[in-house]
């Protein structure tokens, strides 16, 4: 048994400093963290996790039902949530995580005048928006990516021989990342500029929810319903990125289809672009 | 050379910045190497412009800004990471605890996560808030943002802060220990200070140097105690009797005695023979000394003098 005495005086630093990106990556998680209800109460994180779960959900049933049933159906329940279906079956689920995720990730930074003291530590402009970007990237990537990168694990594990499936679906890996990524892009960025124009979270979950819906119903109504130019179909703001990832698969034989795959994923990137140049607009003038 | 700049705490030379036709700094210029310094001046002096621009976040017009040595417009953020500041505004975040934060922006500035954690407890503690740290900010009166805001440009163990105003919305209670605070980074602490206020009394109880705004302008810098220029062979007294007799025995002597304030008479005269000239002098007319004082302009005369 031995006391030992604590200096709690202020003592100098002199140690280790992290270069500037962990500035970016310190942001990020901090903003992350909060956006997702940490150190709130229940009712913060009932969403995202709720949205996550059910997010997981198809791939949970598909390798549930296999591990139940054994090999007498194996080749068939893959078919059931083909990889290039997956996103679609969940888009709604993403699409609202991201209007809740966006705002929460802006909006209370403009509300309190947070960004200001962001910027005059060791945050620069470019760096806030980065970090913000990646705070809605990452947790929807474990929307877009996890749950299909779990059901491809799945399907190798439950396969007859995992080398075998390994060596015929590799590229699918290449797809699944790359969907991943497109969709949590996409949903983040084109968020995020909407919440950039508010420091009303409301206001920016309302904006985001009608800059996807109202254009996609009117683009299916124009080209479905009225039976107009089938490029109309690259004003549904809510659709493009399913589209463009459904295009990423060969084989698709869906409506997609009746535009080629580099239509739907240049109409990504032009929102895209637009997206973040609009984050940048709003953010290169923000005082600090 | 390079230590010489190095030691430098605030250098401008002609720093100018205009917004349209507001000249919010009109060619300062200026050189202090103290280790707390005060910049004084009434509210639109230009005291957080030139603030801002010593720190990088105002792009100046005309001239160039130095903290520390290094240049702020070329170098800014590089400064920032080296230096703490305490805005003057609200702008902390209502949803994060004082510990939360505290951590964050010690990461942003390069402390590693382990030392970020550690160093929070040790400026929490520092500021009075180890009780509250797992408080939402939300919660805090004006007071307890005030030290928070505090704590966090102190984290990451900074060369500098630079204290806008921290005063601002303090009761009197509350403002006696933000000045102990501020007064203990420099005296005990071994960090240096630049100290915003309107408050003369403020920034004389803090600081060891001061720079007195006007209108954009530099209209006084130096040393406190340079400024209120010690006056050698100067004294005041204060006698209760004949004074026209005291008057009389003094000028005897070879003081020149002249009238001061409420009654108080300024005498000047051979230093080193002063004091005993009015002691005799008292002595000789049965006149009572009450006081004798050194004949200090005090730095609220400095001030005056210097802006008038």
């Amino acid at each position: 048994m031995s006391a030992r005495l604590e200096d709690t005086r202020y003592a100098r630093y002199d140690g280790v400093r992290r270069p500037p990106w962990y500035a970016l990556v310190s942001l990020a998680r901090w903003s992350a963290f909060g956006a997702l209800g940490a150190r709130k109460s229940w009712r913060a994180k009932f969403l995202p996790i709720s949205l996550t779960l059910i997010a997981f959900l198809p791939a949970f049933a598909v390798l549930a039902i296999r591990a139940i049933v054994g090999q007498r159906f194996a080749d068939r329940f893959p078919e059931r949530i083909p990889y290039r279906q997956y996103l679609t079956e969940i888009g709604l689920t993403v699409t609202i995580f991201a209007a809740i995720l966006c705002p929460e990730l802006l909006c209370p930074d403009r509300r309190d005048n947070v960004l200001s003291l962001y910027l005059s530590t060791a945050v620069g402009r470019l760096t806030y928006v980065a970090g913000k970007f990646l705070a809605a990237l990452v947790p929807l990537l474990c929307l877009t990516f996890l749950p299909v990168l779990l059901l491809f694990i799945g399907n190798t594990f439950f396969a007859d021989s995992a080398t075998s499936y390994l060596a015929d679906h590799w590229l699918d890996f290449f797809r699944i990342l790359a969907s991943g990524l497109l969709l949590a892009s996409y949903v983040s960025l084109v968020g995020l500029a909407v919440a950039s124009f508010t420091s009303r979270r409301a206001f920016a979950l309302g904006g985001y929810a009608a800059l996807m819906l109202i254009p996609t119903y009117v683009g299916g109504a124009l080209v479905f319903g009225a039976g107009l130019d089938r490029h109309l179909q690259l004003i549904m703001l809510g659709r493009l990125p399913i589209a463009a990832t459904r295009a990423l698969y060969p084989g698709s034989q869906d409506q997609d289809q009746a535009l080629a795959g580099w239509w739907w994923w240049a109409a990504c990137g032009v929102v895209m672009a637009i997206s973040a140049a609009c984050l940048w607009w709003r953010y290169r003038r923000a005082d600090a | 050379m390079a230590a010489t700049a190095e030691r430098t705490t605030i250098a401008t030379t002609g720093l100018t910045k205009r917004y349209d036709d507001i000249v919010a700094l009109d060619e300062v210029s200026l050189e202090l190497a103290d280790d707390a310094i005060g910049l004084l001046g009434a509210n639109g002096a230009g005291k957080s412009t030139l603030m801002r621009a010593l720190l990088g976040l105002v792009e100046p017009d005309a001239g160039t800004a130095r903290l520390l040595g290094i240049d702020a417009a070329a170098r800014g953020l590089e400064l920032r990471r080296r230096i703490g500041y305490m805005p003057e505004h609200e702008c902390l975040p209502s949803w994060m605890t004082a510990r939360d934060l505290v951590v964050h922006l010690g990461e942003l500035r390069g402390l590693p996560r382990r030392i970020a954690v550690l160093r929070t407890s040790e400026v929490l503690f520092q500021v009075g808030l180890e009780e509250e740290r797992l408080r939402l900010i939300g919660t805090f009166s004006t007071g307890m943002r005030q030290r928070v805001k505090l704590a966090q440009a102190l984290v990451h163990s900074p060369e500098l802060v630079v204290l806008d105003e921290p005063t601002n919305g303090l009761d009197p209670q509350g403002r006696e220990e933000m000045l102990e605070l501020v007064r203990r980074l420099s005296r005990d602490l071994g960090i240096r200070v630049l100290f915003s206020s309107h408050v003369l009394e403020d920034v004389e109880r803090t600081c060891d140097a001061v720079v007195v705004l006007r209108d954009g302008r530099v209209a006084a810098q130096g040393r406190i105690s340079e400024l209120r220029g010690r006056e050698a062979g100067s004294a005041r007294i204060s006698a209760v009797g004949d004074l026209g007799a005291l008057r009389a025995a003094l000028t005897a002597r070879g003081v020149r005695v002249e009238d001061g304030e409420e009654g108080w008479l300024a005498v000047h005269g051979d230093p080193a023979m002063l004091p005993d000239a009015v002691r005799d002098a008292c002595a000789e007319t049965d006149v009572s000394l009450r006081a004798l004082l050194p004949g200090d302009r005090t730095l609220e005369d400095a001030v005056i003098g210097a802006i008038a």
